[in-house]
């Protein structure tokens, strides 16, 4: 299968609105640690802007996103609707966590690679998420170390022999440089199934804007 | 009419008098008819249900009979002695506050002819309550007898300032150190006044109840059906100091309740028994295929919903009959221009707030009326830093300057021995438990409100400095930090929790004072650390709580929540934590919570707050949103401001107006027909003032 080119709709808005024939709702919970930078990653994305005075996220925070991609191949658009939980980092909001990942297709897991304690953390909830694949749910498990800028790459032997033995895809991010993030955002985007794209509303809109247009 | 006290010629014996009490005919000054209060016994074999309350006109009166009275509002229950310190005679005037004549003093009683100069009076036994109100910056304290007959008797005003028998009593009571009502109308926050003697001299020669339902009503002699019934309409209805429009809305409730009265001895009988309850809606417990993220948690409140649905979203039995009897005065409730001329005032100032204490800094007027005035205008931010550790209970409000003052030493100390405590114990600071702690802490320090001056990130500051998170150079965040860690030193268990740091911010902001910031801190957490215990059991309540006052208050609205899948009404749950310090401006937020603080109408008014939220967007929703998702952004994205904020404070002041009529309404008819509770405890509890206070019990550990 040809790889789609992702194309980031905020940057085409101003020249070419593409008009999606199919669509898909995506849901992704993002787990961690407090002050790793899960709204810090949610930012990066949502909105390509980085504010290192970022309060601390309380419940969670909920940032829907529409993203576009072109097969290259047979140019068909389609559009995927991410709706995005960001959590609280603090233990004492964990008890909240299960409404979020519940029906979530990904969860992505944060760890701040310069404080290896927040490494711990982010093997609980890999944990605990399997636990809760066992009992025939499929959340897809990613796994960020973020903060790279700041990292001296002084936990790294560390970091490595628990990324191998958690077998789960690893990336390493800097929500506040940019890089890495697009990388885990098309590689969730290339891991969709094709299955659960329905047709798109926009092209339903278009039909019924050609019908009016024709009828008058 | 054989109960009343007909005018016979002849003298009566004083058991009590009170001069420069008058009745206000018209709003002017001139229509005021000067007399005296009094209570009098005909004869000696006079039972106590014989005895007279009478309201004479001074112009009726032969002067003997004036210099009588004047004597007796003097000195005859509390004696001469201490003014006449020259006379020896002291058995002849003995002194007593036993609130009995010291000696027999006579009057004459009113004749015939004078009954249509503004006398008028009431046997104790022909009385059925009293109206109090005491008095206010705006207006003077008055009564207003009730018969049993219902006649209108117009209120009497008690003008203390211009009384000589009421200053005596006040330097006796402030020599007594007893400067407040001991009639405790209000929780013992009035000052002394007028009428206050007049009920204490009334309880001697009768049982005198509040009313339950309002406690400004005193109940005479009351039978149990007494107290659980409301006050008879007609007298209530003239009280109301339409010159006035502090406390219009209150006054308004009043008659308002008052014209129950006939539903609740005549009507109650003809509503309908017939309660259709509809089916119980099914929960759908196929999750997998909902739209919607539910959990545990949030499945938890909405089955609870679920169950008081079928209830709270009223019948039309319940609708007709609140429509019947709240109908026409709601309709002038509700008008938001109403709401808008009387509610929201200017900020408290500088002048007025210090006119309320006398010179030794004890309060003038009443505390209600202190919190009226702030929760319809918030504060002045010049003086909010002496007014919040008022309205936070750091001091009491009754406590003079020089007793603030030791306070605040104590205070100091108090701190002082806290924070040395963690600073300099080598031990503790070692455990792996403060090390946690004051990692979180620093964590989040070093992101608080940094887009307000004080706590600006520095040109020193890089954002590389979040590398190490314990240096916090701003010395603002700095003293945060030492105020969050001591606080854990006192309330060991709670722990930090996340949103803890918003609280305090804005106290620190306000006050500066690093030793009374802590203890505000200390006493807001008091009201606010069952939003953070582990199991979140204070939110839950919380959110469930709003949920039921939504089916209650807004049931349309909630029943478009429900399918959007929305009712669980999760978008609340970080604007109530943190009392929605996130959703609006920083300086707004300061405003907003000196109002939630003053208790004025609930302990809980952050919930009608909410439910006003709710309110003021229900029509966009409706006609707009139909999924869960677009429901959720709606309100995560809302952006608000000050003039959000005193729209909302105007609809949640409205609700919560209607909400206590509605619960008053369903009250009675419930007690008449004796069905099930529909108002559940923790919806009944919001009408209530008194703090709701959960602590958290485990031991915190490391996280």
């Amino acid at each position: 299968m040809a790889r789609p080119s992702v194309q980031n709709k905020r940057s085409s808005q101003s020249l070419f609105t593409p008009i999606a024939s199919k669509e898909a709702d995506l849901k992704i919970v993002l787990l961690g640690e407090s002050a790793v930078g899960k709204s810090s990653l949610v930012t990066r994305f949502a909105s390509n802007a980085f504010d290192a005075d970022k309060e601390s996220t309380i419940g969670a925070a909920f940032i829907v996103k529409k993203y576009y991609v072109t097969d290259p191949e047979t140019n068909e658009v389609k559009l995927i609707n991410f709706q995005i939980w960001d959590t609280a980092g603090q233990e004492r909001y964990q008890s909240l966590a299960p409404m979020y990942y519940r029906n979530a297709s990904v969860a992505i897991i944060v760890f701040d690679l310069t404080d290896i304690s927040s490494l711990t953390k982010a093997e609980f909830w890999i944990a605990e998420l399997e636990a809760y694949n066992r009992e025939e749910h499929k959340i897809q498990i990613l796994l960020v170390g973020n903060k790279s800028d700041l990292s001296k790459n002084e936990n790294d032997n560390q970091i490595s022999e628990t990324v191998e033995r958690l077998k789960v895809p690893y990336f390493k991010t800097s929500a506040k440089e940019g890089t890495g993030v697009d990388e885990l955002f098309k590689y969730i985007v290339d891991s969709i199934d094709d299955g659960i794209f329905v047709e798109s509303r926009e092209t339903l809109d278009l039909d019924q804007k050609s019908k009016k247009s024709s009828c008058c | 009419m054989t109960d009343h006290v007909t005018s016979t010629a002849g003298k009566s014996q004083l058991l009590y008098a009170k001069s420069k009490v008058f009745l206000h005919l018209t709003k002017h000054k001139t229509g005021n008819v000067e007399g005296f209060l009094t209570i009098t016994k005909r004869t000696a074999s006079t039972s106590n249900k014989e005895l007279a309350i009478n309201f004479i006109p001074k112009s009726i009166l032969n002067s003997e009979d004036v210099k009588t009275l004047e004597w007796f509002d003097l000195y005859g229950l509390d004696g001469e002695k201490e003014y006449s310190p020259y006379h020896e005679d002291a058995n002849q005037t003995k002194q007593s506050s036993s609130n009995e004549p010291v000696k027999k003093a006579y009057i004459t009683r009113p004749s015939n002819s004078s009954s249509t100069a503004y006398a008028f009076g009431v046997t104790i036994g022909s009385l059925y309550s009293i109206a109090v109100r005491p008095p206010s910056i705006h207006w003077k304290g008055s009564i207003i007898l009730h018969s049993t007959l219902g006649e209108r008797l117009p209120p009497i005003f008690f003008h203390d300032d211009e009384c000589p028998g009421f200053k005596r009593e006040l330097s006796r009571k402030r020599k007594q150190f007893q400067p407040f009502s001991e009639n405790n109308l209000k929780g013992g926050e009035i000052p002394y006044w007028g009428g206050d003697r007049f009920i204490t001299v009334l309880r001697k020669y009768a049982a005198v109840e509040a009313n339950p339902a309002e406690k400004t009503i005193l109940m005479i002699n009351p039978t149990p059906s007494d107290l659980s019934t409301f006050i008879p309409q007609d007298a209530i209805e003239r009280s109301n100091d339409k010159t006035s429009l502090f406390g219009q809305g209150k006054w308004k409730l009043l008659t308002t309740m008052a014209k129950l009265t006939n539903f609740t001895k005549n009507k109650v009988n003809e509503v309908a028994q017939n309660f259709e309850q509809p089916e119980v809606k099914a929960i759908s417990e196929d999750f997998e295929s909902a739209r919607v993220y539910l959990a545990k948690w949030a499945l938890s409140i909405e089955e609870e919903a679920n169950r008081t649905r079928s209830k709270l979203i009223l019948n039309d039995d319940y609708k007709s009959l609140l429509i019947e009897k709240l109908g026409k005065d709601f309709s002038s409730l509700v008008t938001p221009q109403d709401i808008n001329n009387a509610s929201r005032k200017d900020p408290l100032k500088k002048a007025e707030w210090d006119s309320y204490f006398d010179t030794n800094g004890l309060p003038k007027i009443t505390i209600q009326e202190i919190k009226d005035r702030i929760f319809h205008g918030g504060v002045d931010p010049e003086i909010r830093p002496q007014v919040w550790p008022y309205l936070l209970q750091v001091y009491p409000w009754d406590v003079s300057t020089q007793e603030k003052h030791s306070l605040e030493i104590t205070l100091q100390e108090q701190y002082l021995d806290l924070k040395t405590c963690w600073q300099t114990d080598i031990n503790k600071r070692e455990t792996d438990l403060f090390k946690d702690q004051k990692f979180r802490i620093e964590k989040d320090i070093n992101r608080t409100d940094r887009d307000i001056s004080i706590f600006k990130r520095l040109p020193e500051e890089t954002s590389d400095d979040n590398e190490d998170v314990s240096v916090i150079k701003n010395p603002n965040l700095n003293t945060l930090r030492t105020i969050l860690i001591t606080y854990n030193e006192l309330n060991a268990n709670l722990g930090y929790v996340q949103g803890m740091n918003d609280l305090l911010s804005p106290l620190y902001y306000v006050i500066r004072d690093e030793t009374i910031v802590f203890w505000s801190f200390v006493k807001f957490m008091d009201r606010m650390e069952r939003n953070f215990v582990r199991d979140q059991s204070g939110m839950r309540l919380q959110m469930k709580t709003l949920n039921e006052l939504t089916q209650f208050m807004l049931p349309e609205f909630y029943l478009h929540l429900e399918k959007c899948e929305s009712n669980n009404l999760f978008f609340f749950f970080r604007m109530l934590l943190v009392w929605f310090k996130r959703e609006f401006p920083y300086e707004t937020i300061l405003k907003l919570w000196e109002i939630f603080w003053t208790d004025y109408y609930s302990s809980q008014f952050h919930l009608f707050f909410a439910l006003a939220l709710l309110d003021k967007h229900s029509n966009t929703i409706i006609n707009n949103l139909s999924r869960f998702d677009e429901v959720l952004k709606y309100f995560n994205d809302l952006s608000m401001t000050e003039n959000d904020v005193d729209d909302l404070l105007m609809r949640a002041e409205l609700l919560f107006l209607k909400f206590r009529s509605m619960v008053n309404v369903i009250d009675i008819k419930e007690r008449y027909e004796g069905s099930a509770q529909l108002i559940s405890s923790d919806l009944r509890d919001l009408i209530g003032t008194e703090l709701v206070i959960q602590k958290e019990n485990e031991p915190c550990s490391v996280e």
